[in-house]
Protein backbone atom coordinates (compact mmCIF):
# COMPACT_ATOMS: atom_id res chain seq x y z
CA UNK A 1 0.00 0.00 0.00
CA UNK A 2 2.88 2.31 0.86
CA UNK A 3 4.82 1.39 -1.95
CA UNK A 4 2.06 2.07 -4.29
CA UNK A 5 1.23 5.80 -2.80
CA UNK A 6 5.18 6.33 -3.36
CA UNK A 7 5.13 5.19 -7.14
CA UNK A 8 2.16 7.32 -7.71
CA UNK A 9 3.83 10.35 -5.79
CA UNK A 10 7.23 10.25 -7.82
CA UNK A 11 5.35 9.50 -11.05
CA UNK A 12 3.52 13.32 -10.13
CA UNK A 13 7.12 14.79 -9.11
CA UNK A 14 8.35 13.71 -12.53
CA UNK A 15 5.40 14.90 -14.67
CA UNK A 16 5.58 18.26 -12.44
CA UNK A 17 9.36 18.40 -13.16
CA UNK A 18 8.57 17.72 -16.67
CA UNK A 19 6.24 20.30 -17.29
CA UNK A 20 8.36 23.22 -15.18
CA UNK A 21 11.50 22.38 -17.62
CA UNK A 22 9.24 22.64 -20.52
CA UNK A 23 8.35 25.96 -19.35
CA UNK A 24 11.76 26.79 -18.46
CA UNK A 25 13.39 25.90 -21.64
CA UNK A 26 10.08 27.85 -23.77
CA UNK A 27 9.24 24.43 -25.39
CA UNK A 28 5.67 23.13 -25.88
CA UNK A 29 3.75 26.75 -24.96
CA UNK A 30 5.27 29.37 -27.47
CA UNK A 31 4.47 27.83 -30.84
CA UNK A 32 6.01 31.14 -32.73
CA UNK A 33 8.44 30.48 -35.67
CA UNK A 34 10.55 33.42 -37.42
CA UNK A 35 10.66 33.47 -41.34
CA UNK A 36 12.77 35.60 -43.00
CA UNK A 37 11.53 37.77 -45.38
CA UNK A 38 12.33 39.83 -49.18
CA UNK A 39 11.56 42.63 -50.48
CA UNK A 40 9.48 40.92 -52.43
CA UNK A 41 7.59 39.16 -49.91
CA UNK A 42 6.87 41.95 -47.74
CA UNK A 43 4.79 43.25 -50.66
CA UNK A 44 3.06 40.41 -51.09
CA UNK A 45 2.61 40.09 -47.20
CA UNK A 46 0.99 43.82 -47.25
CA UNK A 47 -1.03 43.29 -50.38
CA UNK A 48 -2.44 40.09 -49.94
CA UNK A 49 -4.59 40.41 -46.88
CA UNK A 50 -8.04 40.77 -45.76
CA UNK A 51 -9.30 44.26 -45.38
CA UNK A 52 -8.04 45.45 -42.52
CA UNK A 53 -4.99 48.19 -40.89
CA UNK A 54 -1.77 46.60 -41.01
CA UNK A 55 1.43 47.66 -38.62
CA UNK A 56 4.37 46.97 -39.27
CA UNK A 57 7.23 47.16 -36.87
CA UNK A 58 10.84 46.82 -37.46
CA UNK A 59 13.11 46.51 -34.74
CA UNK A 60 16.19 44.20 -33.64
CA UNK A 61 17.29 42.67 -30.84
CA UNK A 62 20.57 44.70 -30.43
CA UNK A 63 18.10 48.02 -30.13
CA UNK A 64 17.22 48.69 -26.58
CA UNK A 65 14.36 50.86 -27.58
CA UNK A 66 12.96 48.38 -29.70
CA UNK A 67 12.99 45.79 -26.96
CA UNK A 68 11.21 48.31 -24.60
CA UNK A 69 8.81 48.95 -27.02
CA UNK A 70 7.83 45.54 -27.84
CA UNK A 71 6.06 44.44 -24.32
CA UNK A 72 3.43 47.37 -25.54
CA UNK A 73 2.57 45.92 -29.35
CA UNK A 74 2.55 42.38 -27.75
CA UNK A 75 -0.67 43.97 -25.55
CA UNK A 76 -1.71 45.97 -28.72
CA UNK A 77 -2.39 42.79 -30.65
CA UNK A 78 -3.95 40.85 -28.00
CA UNK A 79 -6.86 44.03 -27.95
CA UNK A 80 -6.80 44.40 -31.96
CA UNK A 81 -6.78 40.78 -32.08
CA UNK A 82 -8.98 40.16 -35.39
CA UNK A 83 -9.52 44.00 -36.28
CA UNK A 84 -5.93 44.75 -37.55
CA UNK A 85 -3.05 43.05 -38.66
CA UNK A 86 0.47 43.48 -36.85
CA UNK A 87 4.01 42.01 -37.66
CA UNK A 88 7.36 42.54 -37.01
CA UNK A 89 10.36 42.85 -39.37
CA UNK A 90 13.76 42.61 -37.27
CA UNK A 91 16.89 43.75 -38.94
CA UNK A 92 19.00 41.34 -37.11
CA UNK A 93 20.44 38.77 -39.49
CA UNK A 94 18.88 35.91 -40.59
CA UNK A 95 21.38 33.35 -38.75
CA UNK A 96 20.87 35.13 -35.30
CA UNK A 97 17.13 33.57 -35.13
CA UNK A 98 18.04 30.88 -32.85
CA UNK A 99 20.42 32.58 -30.88
CA UNK A 100 18.49 35.91 -30.34
CA UNK A 101 15.55 36.55 -32.15
CA UNK A 102 13.54 33.28 -30.69
CA UNK A 103 14.98 33.55 -27.47
CA UNK A 104 13.79 37.76 -26.83
CA UNK A 105 10.12 36.73 -28.74
CA UNK A 106 9.38 33.53 -26.89
CA UNK A 107 10.63 35.66 -23.30
CA UNK A 108 7.85 37.93 -24.25
CA UNK A 109 5.24 35.65 -26.03
CA UNK A 110 4.68 37.42 -28.73
CA UNK A 111 1.13 36.73 -29.91
CA UNK A 112 2.04 38.18 -33.83
CA UNK A 113 3.87 37.23 -36.85
CA UNK A 114 8.17 37.74 -36.56
CA UNK A 115 10.04 38.16 -39.72
CA UNK A 116 13.78 38.74 -40.21
CA UNK A 117 15.27 40.65 -43.29
CA UNK A 118 16.77 38.80 -45.92
CA UNK A 119 17.31 41.72 -48.07
CA UNK A 120 20.84 42.13 -48.19
CA UNK A 121 20.75 45.83 -49.69
CA UNK A 122 19.75 47.45 -46.62
CA UNK A 123 18.87 50.76 -48.50
CA UNK A 124 16.03 49.08 -50.24
CA UNK A 125 14.17 48.39 -47.51
CA UNK A 126 14.25 51.29 -45.93
CA UNK A 127 13.34 53.34 -49.20
CA UNK A 128 10.47 50.78 -49.55
CA UNK A 129 8.66 52.05 -46.73
CA UNK A 130 9.37 55.42 -46.26
CA UNK A 131 11.85 57.47 -48.42
CA UNK A 132 12.36 60.22 -45.34
CA UNK A 133 13.39 57.69 -42.76
CA UNK A 134 17.30 57.16 -42.16
CA UNK A 135 17.02 53.43 -41.03
CA UNK A 136 17.21 54.97 -37.03
CA UNK A 137 14.81 52.26 -35.42
CA UNK A 138 12.72 51.16 -34.09
CA UNK A 139 10.22 52.40 -36.72
CA UNK A 140 6.70 51.49 -37.47
CA UNK A 141 4.93 52.09 -40.52
CA UNK A 142 0.87 51.56 -40.82
CA UNK A 143 -0.69 50.59 -43.86
CA UNK A 144 -4.57 51.23 -44.47
CA UNK A 145 -6.98 48.40 -45.54
CA UNK A 146 -6.27 48.98 -49.33
CA UNK A 147 -2.38 48.46 -48.63
CA UNK A 148 -1.25 51.67 -48.76
CA UNK A 149 1.49 53.46 -46.24
CA UNK A 150 -0.59 55.93 -44.14
CA UNK A 151 1.50 56.50 -41.62
CA UNK A 152 5.12 56.47 -40.58
CA UNK A 153 6.64 56.37 -36.69
CA UNK A 154 9.72 57.25 -35.75
CA UNK A 155 11.27 56.21 -32.48
CA UNK A 156 9.87 54.45 -29.23
CA UNK A 157 6.10 54.27 -28.54
CA UNK A 158 3.85 53.20 -26.04
CA UNK A 159 0.37 51.52 -26.12
CA UNK A 160 -1.70 54.74 -25.82
CA UNK A 161 0.09 55.96 -29.39
CA UNK A 162 -0.36 53.21 -30.86
CA UNK A 163 -3.81 52.64 -29.64
CA UNK A 164 -4.60 56.03 -31.22
CA UNK A 165 -3.10 55.47 -34.40
CA UNK A 166 -4.85 52.29 -35.39
CA UNK A 167 -8.21 53.79 -33.92
CA UNK A 168 -8.09 55.89 -36.67
CA UNK A 169 -7.69 53.49 -39.24
CA UNK A 170 -10.09 50.73 -38.05
CA UNK A 171 -13.29 50.42 -40.46
CA UNK B 1 1.38 85.17 -80.77
CA UNK B 2 4.78 83.67 -82.12
CA UNK B 3 6.40 85.97 -80.14
CA UNK B 4 4.92 85.33 -76.42
CA UNK B 5 4.79 81.70 -77.45
CA UNK B 6 8.66 82.00 -76.96
CA UNK B 7 9.27 84.33 -74.40
CA UNK B 8 6.81 81.98 -72.20
CA UNK B 9 9.18 79.03 -73.23
CA UNK B 10 12.17 80.89 -72.73
CA UNK B 11 10.99 82.05 -69.02
CA UNK B 12 9.86 78.42 -67.79
CA UNK B 13 13.06 77.28 -69.13
CA UNK B 14 14.84 79.82 -66.97
CA UNK B 15 12.58 78.68 -64.11
CA UNK B 16 12.98 74.75 -64.79
CA UNK B 17 16.97 75.30 -64.69
CA UNK B 18 16.91 77.34 -62.08
CA UNK B 19 14.88 75.12 -59.53
CA UNK B 20 17.43 72.31 -60.96
CA UNK B 21 20.49 74.03 -59.86
CA UNK B 22 18.86 75.33 -56.67
CA UNK B 23 17.85 71.60 -55.85
CA UNK B 24 21.63 70.18 -56.73
CA UNK B 25 23.30 72.72 -54.11
CA UNK B 26 24.91 71.11 -51.87
CA UNK B 27 23.47 72.22 -47.70
CA UNK B 28 25.70 74.47 -45.93
CA UNK B 29 26.45 73.68 -42.31
CA UNK B 30 26.78 76.83 -39.93
CA UNK B 31 29.89 77.07 -38.10
CA UNK B 32 29.97 75.51 -34.34
CA UNK B 33 31.61 74.86 -31.31
CA UNK B 34 31.83 71.88 -29.03
CA UNK B 35 34.28 70.69 -25.92
CA UNK B 36 35.61 67.72 -26.44
CA UNK B 37 35.64 65.20 -23.41
CA UNK B 38 39.14 66.91 -21.88
CA UNK B 39 36.72 70.26 -21.98
CA UNK B 40 38.97 71.59 -24.70
CA UNK B 41 36.63 73.63 -27.39
CA UNK B 42 36.68 72.98 -30.99
CA UNK B 43 35.06 75.07 -33.97
CA UNK B 44 34.49 73.72 -37.23
CA UNK B 45 36.34 76.81 -38.70
CA UNK B 46 39.46 75.55 -36.70
CA UNK B 47 39.40 72.67 -39.71
CA UNK B 48 38.56 74.75 -42.25
CA UNK B 49 42.31 74.24 -44.16
CA UNK B 50 41.63 70.71 -43.89
CA UNK B 51 40.87 69.13 -47.90
CA UNK B 52 37.54 67.54 -46.11
CA UNK B 53 36.09 67.49 -42.78
CA UNK B 54 34.59 64.21 -41.80
CA UNK B 55 31.71 64.53 -39.35
CA UNK B 56 30.89 61.35 -37.58
CA UNK B 57 27.54 61.12 -35.08
CA UNK B 58 28.62 58.25 -32.37
CA UNK B 59 27.49 56.33 -29.41
CA UNK B 60 28.89 54.30 -26.99
CA UNK B 61 26.02 52.31 -26.02
CA UNK B 62 24.80 51.47 -29.60
CA UNK B 63 25.77 48.18 -30.55
CA UNK B 64 25.58 49.65 -34.24
CA UNK B 65 28.17 52.26 -33.61
CA UNK B 66 30.07 49.91 -31.27
CA UNK B 67 30.71 47.33 -34.40
CA UNK B 68 32.32 50.45 -36.43
CA UNK B 69 35.21 51.09 -33.45
CA UNK B 70 37.73 49.64 -35.37
CA UNK B 71 36.64 50.45 -38.72
CA UNK B 72 36.57 54.38 -38.42
CA UNK B 73 39.79 54.07 -36.24
CA UNK B 74 41.33 52.59 -39.51
CA UNK B 75 39.71 55.07 -41.26
CA UNK B 76 40.98 58.09 -39.38
CA UNK B 77 44.59 56.73 -39.71
CA UNK B 78 44.33 55.83 -43.06
CA UNK B 79 42.95 59.75 -44.07
CA UNK B 80 44.48 61.90 -41.00
CA UNK B 81 47.95 62.48 -43.48
CA UNK B 82 45.93 63.15 -46.60
CA UNK B 83 44.72 66.37 -44.82
CA UNK B 84 40.87 65.08 -43.71
CA UNK B 85 39.74 65.97 -40.41
CA UNK B 86 38.17 63.11 -38.32
CA UNK B 87 35.12 64.85 -35.49
CA UNK B 88 33.17 62.21 -33.69
CA UNK B 89 30.32 64.06 -32.31
CA UNK B 90 28.26 62.20 -29.80
CA UNK B 91 24.53 63.56 -29.07
CA UNK B 92 23.17 61.11 -27.37
CA UNK B 93 21.59 62.91 -23.81
CA UNK B 94 22.35 59.81 -21.52
CA UNK B 95 26.04 59.17 -22.55
CA UNK B 96 27.95 61.60 -20.57
CA UNK B 97 31.44 63.17 -20.93
CA UNK B 98 33.25 60.23 -18.57
CA UNK B 99 32.05 57.66 -20.57
CA UNK B 100 32.35 59.12 -23.80
CA UNK B 101 35.99 59.20 -22.81
CA UNK B 102 37.10 55.44 -21.20
CA UNK B 103 34.64 54.33 -24.20
CA UNK B 104 37.09 56.19 -26.37
CA UNK B 105 39.96 54.93 -24.07
CA UNK B 106 38.91 51.10 -24.15
CA UNK B 107 38.19 50.97 -28.18
CA UNK B 108 41.57 52.79 -29.02
CA UNK B 109 39.58 55.61 -31.02
CA UNK B 110 42.36 58.39 -31.20
CA UNK B 111 40.03 61.20 -33.34
CA UNK B 112 38.90 63.84 -31.51
CA UNK B 113 35.32 63.49 -30.41
CA UNK B 114 32.91 66.19 -28.83
CA UNK B 115 30.35 65.91 -26.66
CA UNK B 116 26.81 68.11 -28.31
CA UNK B 117 24.73 68.82 -24.75
CA UNK B 118 21.28 69.23 -25.59
CA UNK B 119 21.88 67.62 -28.89
CA UNK B 120 21.74 71.14 -30.62
CA UNK B 121 24.36 69.89 -33.21
CA UNK B 122 22.48 66.95 -34.11
CA UNK B 123 19.21 69.07 -34.82
CA UNK B 124 21.47 71.61 -37.40
CA UNK B 125 22.90 68.35 -38.90
CA UNK B 126 19.11 66.94 -38.71
CA UNK B 127 20.94 63.76 -37.72
CA UNK B 128 18.87 61.19 -35.98
CA UNK B 129 20.88 57.86 -36.09
CA UNK B 130 24.46 56.40 -35.52
CA UNK B 131 26.55 55.83 -37.08
CA UNK B 132 26.20 58.21 -39.85
CA UNK B 133 28.73 60.12 -41.21
CA UNK B 134 29.18 63.82 -43.18
CA UNK B 135 31.85 65.05 -45.23
CA UNK B 136 31.69 68.63 -45.60
CA UNK B 137 34.24 70.59 -47.87
CA UNK B 138 36.51 73.48 -46.77
CA UNK B 139 33.05 75.98 -47.35
CA UNK B 140 31.29 73.31 -44.71
CA UNK B 141 28.92 72.18 -47.71
CA UNK B 142 27.99 68.48 -46.94
CA UNK B 143 29.15 66.77 -50.07
CA UNK B 144 28.53 63.07 -48.76
CA UNK B 145 25.96 62.03 -46.15
CA UNK B 146 25.05 58.67 -44.59
CA UNK B 147 26.51 55.27 -43.78
CA UNK B 148 30.34 54.26 -43.44
CA UNK B 149 29.83 50.88 -45.45
CA UNK B 150 27.00 48.41 -46.28
CA UNK B 151 27.35 46.06 -43.29
CA UNK B 152 27.52 46.41 -39.56
CA UNK B 153 29.46 42.89 -40.47
CA UNK B 154 32.68 43.71 -41.69
CA UNK B 155 32.61 40.20 -43.47
CA UNK B 156 29.85 40.87 -45.18
CA UNK B 157 30.71 44.49 -46.67
CA UNK B 158 30.05 44.98 -50.62
CA UNK B 159 30.26 48.34 -50.70
CA UNK B 160 32.60 50.89 -48.90
CA UNK B 161 30.32 54.11 -50.35
CA UNK B 162 32.19 56.36 -47.30
CA UNK B 163 35.44 55.74 -48.30
CA UNK B 164 34.59 55.81 -52.00
CA UNK B 165 33.35 59.37 -51.44
CA UNK B 166 36.04 60.66 -49.78
CA UNK B 167 38.65 58.99 -52.32
CA UNK B 168 36.64 61.16 -55.03
CA UNK B 169 36.45 64.02 -53.20
CA UNK B 170 40.22 64.18 -52.49
CA UNK B 171 40.68 63.10 -56.26
CA UNK B 172 38.21 66.51 -57.14
CA UNK B 173 35.65 64.45 -58.45
CA UNK B 174 31.61 64.78 -57.80
CA UNK B 175 30.75 62.55 -55.69
CA UNK B 176 28.98 59.89 -57.43
CA UNK B 177 26.60 58.59 -54.73
CA UNK B 178 26.08 61.44 -51.85
CA UNK B 179 23.23 59.94 -50.04
CA UNK B 180 23.11 56.60 -48.36
CA UNK B 181 21.49 54.72 -45.38
CA UNK B 182 21.83 52.14 -43.35
CA UNK B 183 20.08 50.69 -40.24
CA UNK B 184 21.15 52.12 -36.66
CA UNK B 185 20.36 53.37 -33.83
CA UNK B 186 18.15 56.52 -32.46
CA UNK B 187 19.94 58.83 -30.97
CA UNK B 188 18.37 59.27 -27.65
CA UNK B 189 17.33 63.26 -27.48
CA UNK B 190 16.56 65.28 -24.62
Amino acid sequence: MYNQKNIIYSRYFVFIFFIFGLSLSGIGFSQIKVKEINLKQISELISKREAKPFLINIWATWCVPCREEFPDLVKLAKKYKGKADIAGISVDFPDEIESKILPFVKKLNVNFPIYVNSESEQEKLINYFDKNWNGAIPATFIFNSKGDIVQSIYGKKDFKYFDEVLKKYLK
Amino acid sequence: MNRSFHLSFIIFSLILINSILLASDPVKVENFTLKDYDGKKHSLSDYKDSKAIVIIFIATQCPVSNAYNERMENLYNTYKNKGVSFIGINSNKAELLTEIKSHAKSNGLTFTILKDEKNVIADKFEASVTPEIYVLNPNFEVLYQGRIDDSRREKDVKSTDFKKALDEILDGKPVSVPKTKAFGCTIKRI
